[in-house]
């Protein structure tokens, strides 16, 4: 009759291996010292990845709310590229000719261009034309504005008889007396 | 109105300059017309012209004729 072997323990730091036995070897811990546990950051993953997938959410529509409506672009020009006196040459309705809103004859309307456009950076000249005159005369006074050194010609559009003014002269201001003073010299001043 | 001598129209007028202008691209653009025309016949006529994207032409008005 064989003897039933008795498992032995062996003791391994805190804990006693039991081998050999019929119940084959386990791991029994020894009361009297607490288990250190250590911190679970499972949850604390999952909090991250929370708050993560909240700003990712929310961050479009925080940018969409902060959307600038800027205004239509409108064209403007520099204050520096602008002419300071165009030169617009018009030709009259009864075929006379005038620059700037003064009336004179061709040749002189010539060597009054020859005479700006020296002075000027650009050599552009408008020119305007009653919507009845002949072609001709339109034809000549573009001849004499080339002639006089204008290195573009702009067309000004087309007016109606009552809106074409580049033949009238420019309307004087009227200076109207300060209060108290006389209005004008035909007055009766008060009897003494 | 023409165009070179193939007779136009203002409903036509830009189609056929670019027809014309296809066959030699280096063609000016002159706007002839008669000494007595109107300007505002003339005008009408390159305000066309310009609104179809040619912002470059010649003028010029028929010769008087010598006695």
């Amino acid at each position: 009759m064989s003897k039933v072997r008795k498992g032995h323990a062996t003791r391994f730091k805190d804990h006693y291996i039991y081998s050999g036995s019929s119940h084959g070897g386990h791991i029994q811990s020894r009361p009297g010292k607490p288990a250190q546990s250590d911190i679970n950051v499972t949850p604390l993953i999952d909090v991250v990845l929370v708050l993560l997938i909240i700003f990712m959410v929310l961050t479009p529509i925080l940018i969409e709310e902060m959307a600038v409506h800027l205004p239509d672009k409108t064209e403007t020009v520099e204050q520096e590229d602008m002419p300071e006196q165009q030169l617009v040459a018009a030709t009259c309705a009864d075929g006379t000719y005038a620059l700037n809103r003064q009336v004179m004859d061709l040749p002189h309307m010539q060597e009054e261009i020859t005479r700006e456009l020296r002075s000027k950076s650009s050599r552009i000249v408008f020119v305007d034309a009653h919507p009845d005159v002949d072609y001709a005369r339109v034809v000549e006074m573009i001849d004499a504005v080339r002639a006089a050194g204008a290195d573009t010609i702009g067309m000004a559009t087309l007016k109606t008889n009552e809106e074409f003014n580049a033949c009238m002269p420019f309307p004087v201001a009227a200076v109207l007396p300060a209060e108290g003073e006389a209005a004008a010299t035909n007055t009766v001043p008060p009897p003494q | 109105m023409f165009v070179d001598t193939k007779r136009s129209s203002n409903d036509t007028l830009v189609d056929d300059i670019n027809t014309a202008y296809r066959s030699d691209p280096s063609r000016s653009l002159l706007v002839k017309g008669d000494r007595e025309l109107k300007w505002k016949q003339v005008k009408e006529i390159m305000d066309i012209i310009n609104d179809g994207g040619m912002h470059t032409m010649l003028l010029a008005a028929e010769k008087k004729k010598e006695l």
